[in-house]
């Protein structure tokens, strides 16, 4: 696997340096290499401001979670914050802010990501911080208890009690029943009660493997100093077995699947989600455009139609799923208060999609398209911790973090006919969780 | 009076015709498999991972500079200037002083809405296209605009930005929408805790009657009109009270140009700037609380207002006291009370700068339980800050912290570009900004122990909390005058006599009341059987049911759609049966339950002779009405039932059924034979839209057919 992700990496950079040769925008350049004990390192140097962002992502997410321990990989992400054998407990916190430097992690589906922005003076402090993490992280009964408290408020604070706050959940328990995508990230309240010391030490060991992980660092560095540095913290971390993954393959959906989930919330929605492909197969491109000409901008399609027209909605949206494995393409109307009936909202997002399967989209929009995806590719490139983390992402599922620098070129080659064939594949009923989100009837 | 009843099976049924019902799911999470066992490597060279490393030296934060200009119609113009990525932003911040809007709050902010919508020539289709054909954005609000592009559409963008705000139509089709827009928006907002707690800590710590703490609400919005927004933008839209901000790939003569060229027909016109008394602390502490009915987290906020001037010594000091209070993880209310109690997972605080006036806050979301307890915490933490001021070592990480978050800003031209604003805007020294660091630097621990004791005052301040009504009682012990104050979403006061119980009335006199209304318990209760037709259409079809219920206690239903029979129910003798499509359905003992509470005719006779299952909670609003709500504790799980408070005839029924609360609502009541049956019925929470059916027939005391009840 490795060898093959080596390889095809080499012909993107050799595709990657001659698109950039006639391509304006501005490139990024930055080296990358592998440690003996598998850890990949990337690094980008940039002077302009004084600051560095250390990061470092592990391929371990949500989905990775042990059974009836969903939520795991997060819970574990806030109690690598405790401290290891030379960081007392609270001790990073400390180091960190103290050398006027912030710092956070956050955990996806599928991967954790770890990052310190730190004056430049300061990058040691940052290694030797991931290094502590992933060399001989300490976690402590105390801290196991509170975090499971926090983490339970995290939940409350961000889903339990927030309108709508539910909605990727229920789409996707009601989309996946194999692949563990059906659980939620957070994880379900039982699970984070119920998870015990073993289970951390057993998961630190299993996925916190230098083998595992990607070690971006971009900001005023110097790469060879910084290559010297990254040496001494981290190559003499012994490599770890190659982590177990996720081989489940959902089987298709087999039927549109309708429900409808009552909230505190006051407006009426319409929730859709498409089962749709991995981030890496060659048509997520497509289907992102095509999400764009649904709701990019107040000129899109469903804006225009549900919004403006026919005012059957007050807010549209729609995304393509980026995640490793197949996710959900979400698309939404939320409708004015009031509305009784959603039908007439559904039967007018599906014309939309019909007019999709049926017909090209116009010249004109599909210029619009190519002038937002080049916009977009200009704003990615706005901060070093923004450029550390599209690095490692790129790096870590796509296999190639050159493709900040040449991703549009694959955004540019999708045609006219390549977005009708989506549509028509992906954004059929039998594929898709269709929701009528409805505003629990007052029981005071 | 007859209660219509479908039972779960048809509500199953309904969903059913569009979907197969979603499969519970099964784990079918590959468990990782154990790793193999680990030798603890011996790892070379440990003595470096012992210590932190020490830091090279401190890089120099050198803020970049601003161009800073005049128009003759006196739109002060600021270019920062960056060349490191070819995009280009403009935002032009229309300063409208702070004014009390009335009846109309929230005129404002509909302008900002209506700017984008049209100018002389253009139409919002043609706007949006417009903008959207170049990737640019194009945002506008109640005090001006913001737009972004790519260097090359910068003419392109200035001048569309322009015309929305110089050549601004206002078309009434428009206004119909944008009303509609701000009407779901303030649904919205009033649902959210975190809204509804900012809209009336507002309300609270600045008096609704300041400019900063008044609160649109769905009255106020009602009553503004086309014309009272047009006023807004006569009045206020003025270029000598407007800044124009340009960041990034310009060069200072393109920007002059570009300003000069778009923004010079704007004429200069005089704006009144009201005064308003400064609001004050409180007395003591006011407890402050917002029912949300169904919360799982309390909204904690601790709030007042402080006198605190931007460009001064005193405000950076508070960014000190700020930082060590509530900014960073080890801050002492994240330390306290994520870190230690693990109440929430997260405690802040923010201190803000205003010419007018400025704030105090301190806040949190924490689980119902311990609603109380985080209050304690809060104020313990409050009042610490003056027994235990800030120490060295907190003030040298609250230092560091805003010094880092300088050398950060550096990065961010929009960052840059709001110090720019600040600086012209309040008219601060123009090396404010450069010498900030220096003054963080030689503050003292006196210093920012006079500032915080300044403005962190544990006694004179005002709590709000959004949760759940149960979790209030308790707050009491905080307040001064140890009384909870009552708020509605909009900061309003509650009278909380209004929605408590009527003191006047019993369970026992509704129930006779409804009798009464019907037209008298005794005829009522003489009715030996009531036959019912219902119709409606659902997706297309007839949906049509019969229903007989007997003063001996039978039921039978069917159901038909488009004339098929799609569901039976009878209950007669202590026995149930459901059949859907003709298949017998296994009942559940709670179905049984629930079917035997429907083979009455009038449930109300049931209820008055049980009335120790039946509590008189309140009133509450049904369609606009008052209506007295009873709670009945059967054994099929709690119903309420709403009686009209004026004509005490029955408007709705809501219960709970597994996951689902189904809601029927009962109107046009029609005499048959001196009493009175709702013949319009309407039934939500059973299927994804509102089911509306129709009597056709109501008939009483005929011959029944005995096979409708026979069960097999």
């Amino acid at each position: 696997m490795h060898a093959l992700n080596r390889w095809l990496l080499l012909l993107c950079f050799l595709v990657g340096l001659s698109v950039v040769a006639v391509a304006q925008s501005t490139t990024i350049d930055f080296v990358e290499y592998e440690l003996d004990n598998g850890l990949k390192v990337i690094l980008h140097q940039d002077n302009t401001t004084p600051i560095v962002a250390v990061s470092i992502m592990y391929e371990v997410g949500g989905k990775d979670s042990f059974e009836d321990r969903t939520g795991f990989a997060h819970f574990f992400e806030h109690l690598l914050f405790e401290g290891s054998e030379n960081l007392e407990r609270g001790a990073i916190d400390d180091y960190v802010e103290g050398a006027g430097g912030a710092l956070n992690a956050n955990t996806s589906l599928d991967r954790t990501y770890y990052y310190e922005i730190l004056p430049s003076n300061q990058l040691a402090l940052g290694l030797w911080i991931e290094s502590e993490r992933l060399l001989h992280a300490k976690v402590q009964n105390v801290g196991v208890e509170t975090q499971r408290d926090v983490v339970k408020e995290e939940r409350r604070q961000r889903y339990d009690n927030q309108p709508y706050g539910t909605l990727t959940m229920e789409l996707y328990k009601r989309a996946f029943k194999e692949h563990p995508y059906k659980d939620p990230n957070i994880g379900y309240m039982e699970d984070l009660t119920s998870a015990e010391e073993a289970d951390f030490k057993r998961f630190y060991e299993t996925y916190y493997v230098p083998n595992n992980a990607i070690l971006s660092i971009a900001g005023d560095i110097n790469v060879e100093e910084t290559k010297e540095l990254v040496a001494k913290y981290f190559a003499d971390i012994p490599r770890g077995p190659e982590p177990p993954r996720v081989d489940v393959v959902e089987p298709p959906l087999g039927g549109e699947i309708r429900d409808t989930v009552y909230d505190q919330v006051p407006l009426p929605a319409l929730v859709m989600g498409y089962r749709t492909v991995a981030r890496s197969n060659p048509d997520y491109y497509a289907i992102s455009m095509l999400n764009q000409v649904l709701s990019q901008g107040q000129s899109s399609r469903l804006n225009k139609a549900l919004v403006d027209e026919k005012e059957l909605a007050v807010q549209v949206g729609s995304f393509p799923s980026s995640s490793q494995d197949p996710g959900l393409a979400i698309a939404y109307a939320l409708t004015p208060p009031g509305t009784e009936d959603l039908r007439p909202v559904e039967e007018a997002f599906q014309a939309e999609i019909e007019r999709l399967q049926n017909d090209l989209i116009t010249d004109r929009e599909f210029q619009k398209l190519r002038n937002q995806i080049e916009v977009s590719a200009i704003s990615g490139y706005g901060s070093v911790a923004g450029i550390a983390e599209s690095l490692a992402n790129n790096e870590m599922f796509l296999g190639d973090a050159n493709l900040i620098n040449t991703e549009t070129d694959r955004y540019l080659a999708v045609t006219k006919e390549d977005i009708r064939r989506v549509a028509r594949e992906y954004y059929t009923d039998d594929n898709r969780v269709l929701l009528y989100w409805l505003p629990q009837p007052s029981s005071r | 009076m007859q209660r219509l009843y479908f039972p779960l099976a048809i509500l199953l049924l309904l969903l059913g015709f569009s979907c197969g019902t979603p499969k519970p799911a099964t784990t079918g999470t590959e468990p990782a498999p154990p790793p193999p066992t680990q030798t603890a490597a011996p790892v070379a060279n440990e003595d470096f991972r012992a210590t932190a490393p020490e830091p090279g030296p401190a890089p120099e934060i050198q803020l970049g500079d601003f161009e800073e200009f005049e128009l003759d119609n006196g739109l002060t113009v600021v270019l920062v200037e960056n060349h490191k990525l070819p995009r280009v932003s403009y935002q032009l911040f229309v300063d409208v002083p702070p004014h009390l809007e009335g009846a109309y709050a929230g005129a404002q902010q509909l302008l900002g809405s209506m700017l984008r919508r049209a100018t002389t020539d253009m139409t919002k289709e043609e706007i949006d296209e417009a903008v959207d054909f170049i990737g640019a954005n194009l945002s506008t609000s109640g005090a001006g605009a913001y737009a972004s592009t790519i260097s090359k559409y910068k003419e392109e963008v200035i001048d569309l930005m322009s015309k929305v705000i110089l050549n601004a139509e206002f078309p009434e089709s428009e206004f119909a929408k944008v009303k509609e827009d701000a009407r779901a928006a303030l649904a919205q907002q009033v649902t959210s805790p975190d809204a509804i707690a900012g809209r009336v800590s507002q309300a609270i710590t600045y008096g609704t009657n300041h400019p900063y703490g008044e609160q649109m609400t769905q009255e106020t919005l009602d009553s503004i009109d086309l014309e009272v927004v047009k006023s807004v933008y006569d009045t206020y839209f003025v270029p000598n009270r407007s800044y124009l901000v340009m960041v990034g790939d310009l060069r200072p003569e393109e920007a002059r140009r570009l300003a000069t060229e778009h923004f010079s027909d704007w004429e200069e016109r005089d704006v009144a700037v009201p005064e308003f008394p400064t609001p004050q602390r409180p007395d003591g502490v006011t407890v402050n609380f917002v029912s949300r009915p169904g919360s799982v987290q309390s909204n904690i906020i601790v709030s007042h207002p402080v006198e605190l001037e931007p460009g001064t010594k005193a405000s950076i000091r508070a960014g000190l006291v700020d930082q060590a209070l509530g900014s960073g993880f080890n801050s002492r209310l994240l330390s306290n009370l994520r870190e230690d109690k693990a109440y929430t997972y997260g405690a802040y605080s923010s201190i803000s700068d205003d010419p007018r006036v400025g704030s105090f806050r301190a806040y949190a979301s924490v689980r119902n339980e311990v609603t109380d307890s985080a209050v304690a915490e809060f104020l313990y933490e409050l009042e610490r800050l003056t027994d235990e001021p800030v120490d060295s070592a907190e003030l040298a990480v609250a230092k560091a912290r805003t010094m880092g978050s300088f050398g950060r800003a550096l990065e961010s031209p929009q960052r840059i570009a709001s110090y720019a604003l600040n600086t012209v805007h309040y008219d601060l020294d123009r090396d404010f900004y450069p010498e900030y660091l220096q003054v963080v630097q030689n503050s003292s621990l006196n210093d920012v122990a006079e500032v915080a004791n300044d403005i962190v005052t544990a006694g004179n301040t005002n709590i709000i909390v959004v949760g759940d009504p149960s979790v209030a009682d308790k707050l009491a012990r905080f307040a001064t005058s140890g009384t909870v104050n009552y708020y509605d979403v909009n900061g309003q006061p509650v009278d909380r006599t209004e929605t408590a119980a009527p003191t006047d009335l019993t369970a026992e006199q509704v129930l006779n009341g409804y009798f009464d209304a019907i037209g008298g318990k005794e005829q009522a209760l003489a009715l030996e059987n009531v036959s019912m037709m219902l119709e409606g259409s659902v997706q297309g079809q007839t949906l049509s049911q019969s229903m007989t219920t007997t003063s001996d206690g039978r039921m039978s239903s069917q159901t038909s759609m488009s004339g098929m029979v799609v569901a039976d129910q009878r209950y007669a003798a202590g026995k149930a049966q459901v059949k859907q499509m003709g298949q017998a359905v296994e009942l559940p003992e709670a179905a049984v339950q629930a079917l035997a509470e429907q083979a009455v005719i009038f449930p109300e006779a049931n209820y008055l002779e049980n009335l120790s299952d039946v509590t008189l909670e309140g009133t509450e609003m049904v369609d606009g009405k008052q209506a007295v709500v009873l709670v009945v504790n059967g054994a099929g799980g709690p119903v309420r039932e709403y009686y009209d408070a004026e004509t005490m005839l029955k408007v709705q029924t809501i219960r709970s059924q597994g996951p689902q609360t189904l809601t029927q609502r009962y109107s046009d009541y029609q005499p048959v034979r001196g009493i009175l049956f709702p013949h319009q019925m309407t039934l939500t929470g059973m299927a994804p839209f509102p089911i509306e059916l129709s009597a056709t027939s109501v008939e009483v005391n005929t011959e029944l057919d005995p096979e409708i009840f026979t069960i097999d």
